[in-house]
């Protein structure tokens, strides 16, 4: 009999554990393959340098200030003046590029950014993200080379900036750091008319994070701005590593999709709402489990 | 007057409480990074959670509660307290 028990229990166990390994090693295995294509390094450069000037150099409005540095028009850049970072230098600051690009250069020419699996950048589009903490150190940089400018088949986003230098950015294994603010450009394509009656998606494993859509009249083939997590009430801040999926397909066929992974490091994971509702969720299932889920035997005359 | 003991097992509400601890453990996964944010990954811990909720429920060791009889007066089916496992709530010899 308490064999028999015995036996029964091992067959539990092997079977929770089997539970448990299964769907992970099939899902492990069912990850993307790696992007077949290593990217030029002369690419990533002359993207680095396209986008820079881009970002830091367009004055559409014409009143003198940077567009994207001074987006709210009131002559205070928007890049966060904080404390310099490693370079001691700004992304404002012309050295900044100068370093960059030589830190580019010091890799080699014939050097090719390896293959990784996790980001693409499908469509003709590319750009540029510089991320920022809150006290205004630059904290990761990442380039996205186009398919159509030697990015090949899948695209190439690049860490140009910190550990990752010279690694695929936006993969699981480097994801793209992000902490209170981010400034971006982005090009479909680089040259001509932009996307019409466009609409796009944003999501992550499968759920809208958002979605919208522009006419764009004008056929604009650019957009630049800022996303600014510092105004964002700290318990509601995420913490850990997504992964985003955007989507923008428009009336003229000219369509891009980003596949990567991001980690934001702005917030204390303790201190949030899904940390406190993970804490009511653990705690009520083990004292449920120790305290009125075991087994009892009763005794009845 | 033989006293009869009885085993209740609670896969079901193991289940449940296992369902609440696979859903704490993997959000704190994701909070810390420890595995990346994904809803497949995150049904599987809680499938595993719930797995391991049910056979802890039906299997673990049980505990002992209601009247539980003295020892020299155990008897009936399944009545197999030893001598020296009273229990919690029985008193042999004195106390203090």
């Amino acid at each position: 009999m308490v064999q028999k028990r015995c036996v029964q229990r091992i067959l539990i166990g092997l079977g929770a554990v089997g539970i448990a390994v299964g769907p992970l090693a099939v899902a492990a295995s069912a990850q993307d393959p790696p992007d077949p294509a290593p990217v030029d390094l002369v690419a990533v450069r002359e993207a680095w340098a396209f986008y820079t000037d881009q970002l830091f150099g367009a004055d559409l409005d014409g009143d003198g200030v940077p567009d994207v540095v001074d987006s709210d028009g009131d002559g205070v850049p928007d890049i966060p003046q904080g404390e310099p970072g490693e370079r001691d230098i700004t992304p404002a600051n012309p050295l900044f590029m100068t370093q960059i690009t030589a830190d580019l250069e010091a890799i080699g020419l014939d050097t090719v950014v390896e293959a990784d699996k996790g980001s693409k950048l499908i469509g003709d589009c590319g750009g540029l993200a510089l991320s920022y903490d809150g006290d205004g150190k630059l904290i990761d940089v990442a380039v996205g080379v186009p398919s159509n400018e030697g990015g090949g088949p899948n695209g190439a986003v690049v860490d140009i900036y910190g550990s990752g230098f010279g690694k695929r950015a936006f993969t699981s294994g480097n994801p793209f750091e992000v902490d209170a603010t981010v400034v971006y450009i982005g090009t479909l394509p680089r040259d001509g008319d932009g996307p019409r009656e466009h609409n796009w998606t944003i999501k992550t494993s499968g759920i809208s994070l958002d979605k919208g859509g522009d006419p764009n009249a004008n056929g604009k083939n650019r957009n630049a701005g800022e996303v600014d997590l510092d105004s964002v009430p700290s318990l509601l801040l995420p913490s850990g590593i997504f992964p985003i999926t955007a989507n923008l397909t428009s009336q003229n066929n000219l369509s891009c999709t980003a596949e990567g992974w991001i980690i934001f490091k702005g917030s204390n994971p303790l201190v949030s709402l899904p940390s406190a509702a993970a804490a009511l969720f653990g705690v009520t299932g083990l004292v449920g489990l120790l305290f009125n889920a075991r087994p009892a035997i009763t005794w009845k005359a | 007057m033989a006293m009869i003991s009885n085993l209740q097992r609670h896969p079901v509400r193991g289940g449940l409480y296992g369902l609440l601890l696979g859903l704490g453990v993997a959000i704190y996964l994701v909070l810390f990074a420890i595995t990346p944010f994904s809803l497949t990954t995150m049904a599987i811990i809680v499938v595993v959670g719930i797995a391991l909720g049910a056979a802890w429920g039906a299997f673990a060791p049980p505990k002992r509660s209601g009247d539980e009889p003295l020892p020299g007066r155990a008897a009936g089916v399944g009545a197999s307290v030893p001598l020296d496992d009273a229990g919690p709530g029985v008193e042999v010899g004195g106390g203090e």
